[in-house]
């Protein structure tokens, strides 16, 4: 039995903290990496992840199963993402994701603490525009259909098939000056 | 969106096999037929050989790792508890803890005929109509508090032979009411 079916038999048997458990063990690292997508912050995605499913938690005695599991965490996941980013755009501590650079001094630090794939990845992920970020990840990392990220993004299909291929587009150009030297 | 466009926003999905059947053999026809989709095929799989969805589920797995989701106790609906009962079941619980109290003080070689029987009480008059008092259980230990005293001068009085816990309780309780008073 998948996951879902699973979750759906025990939440209709009232097993709504057993449902919890599987929920948790299935798409904890989707939520933290959507959070982290968005935050750009570890300890702030940790906190979010706990948000998202105590929010879900006390949600779920109402979920029924009429969009994918997956779907309805990444709108939670979303909306206190956004939430979370509002505050701290207020507050006028955010840093903007999409034209984050990283110092040379940073960047050192960095990969002593982060292995090579991590900060790789990272630089990588920051050179994309947000849409074209969570298709990529969507697609490529989570492998959804077209029609799932549309719902969860509210973008038409032909819109999000317009994003990935930029998004590739982009990560191969950006590989190519990487190899001939001129990215470091 | 020509052909050419068209099918080169067709080569991410046909590497990673998404594509329906019909699709992955138009773009298997382009391919053999135009070096600048093949060039571009060569490109994107560059990508996704260098962004293995394998290697990014494992970053993510070992940041998520440190997660801890704590998920709170689901508040039971509360039920409804009429306040009289609370105030009768403290009297009860009050007047059962004084028996047990008093009666552990009671000397072991003692008869049981020794111990003096508590005298009945009679009526002279009878009540037609008896309209019973609404207590608070603050109310209820008052009026316990009181007969107990009561009890206790008039046998200091009368000269009979006093509990001493009983005497320690009282003297114990007398003080620290005064001690209240005091900080009044």
């Amino acid at each position: 039995m998948k996951p879902e079916q699973d979750i759906l038999h025990l939440l209709e048997k009232g097993k709504s903290h057993e449902a919890m458990s599987i929920l948790m063990s299935n798409y904890k690292r989707f939520v933290h990496s959507t959070a982290m997508r968005y935050l750009r912050d570890d300890d702030d995605a940790k906190d979010l992840t706990q948000e998202v499913f105590i929010k879900a938690y006390n949600s779920l005695d109402y979920f029924r199963g009429d969009s994918k599991i997956q779907t309805w965490l990444y709108a939670i996941t979303r909306n206190l993402c956004l939430n979370a980013l509002d505050k701290k755009k207020r507050k006028g501590n955010i840093v903007q994701m999409d034209t984050l650079e990283i110092s040379s001094d940073e960047r050192s630090d960095r990969l002593v603490n982060e292995s090579e794939f991590s900060h790789f990845f990272k630089q990588c992920m920051s050179i994309l525009p947000e849409k074209q970020r969570e298709t990529f990840i969507l697609r490529h990392v989570e492998e959804l259909s077209y029609e799932e990220i549309s719902e969860m993004l509210g973008t038409s299909i032909g819109g999000l098939k317009a994003n990935y291929f930029q998004a590739v587009q982009k990560l191969s150009q950006y590989l190519s000056s990487k190899k001939e030297g001129n990215i470091q | 969106m020509n052909n050419h466009e068209r099918i080169s926003q067709m080569i991410p999905d046909y590497i990673n096999g998404t594509l329906s059947e019909v699709d992955m053999h138009i773009v298997e026809k382009a391919l053999a037929s135009s070096h600048d989709l093949q060039h571009k095929h060569d490109e994107y799989v560059h990508v996704f050989t260098a962004l293995k969805k394998e290697d990014i589920i494992q970053l993510m797995n070992d940041e998520v790792e440190s997660v801890d989701v704590i998920l709170p106790f689901k508040a039971k609906r509360k039920m409804f508890i009429p306040k009289i009962m609370i105030g009768t079941t403290t009297s009860i619980a009050a007047c059962l803890l004084l028996w047990i109290g008093i009666n552990e003080q009671t000397p072991i070689n003692v008869e049981k005929s020794d111990i003096m029987k508590i005298p009945s009480i009679e009526l002279t008059e009878t009540i037609d109509e008896y309209t019973p008092l609404e207590l608070q259980s603050e109310e209820v230990e008052e009026v316990i508090l009181d007969e107990i005293l009561t009890v206790y001068v008039s046998d200091i009085e009368s000269g009979k032979e006093i509990n001493p816990l009983l005497e320690k309780e009282i003297t114990n309780y007398l003080l620290q009411e005064n001690a209240d008073e005091e900080v009044l």
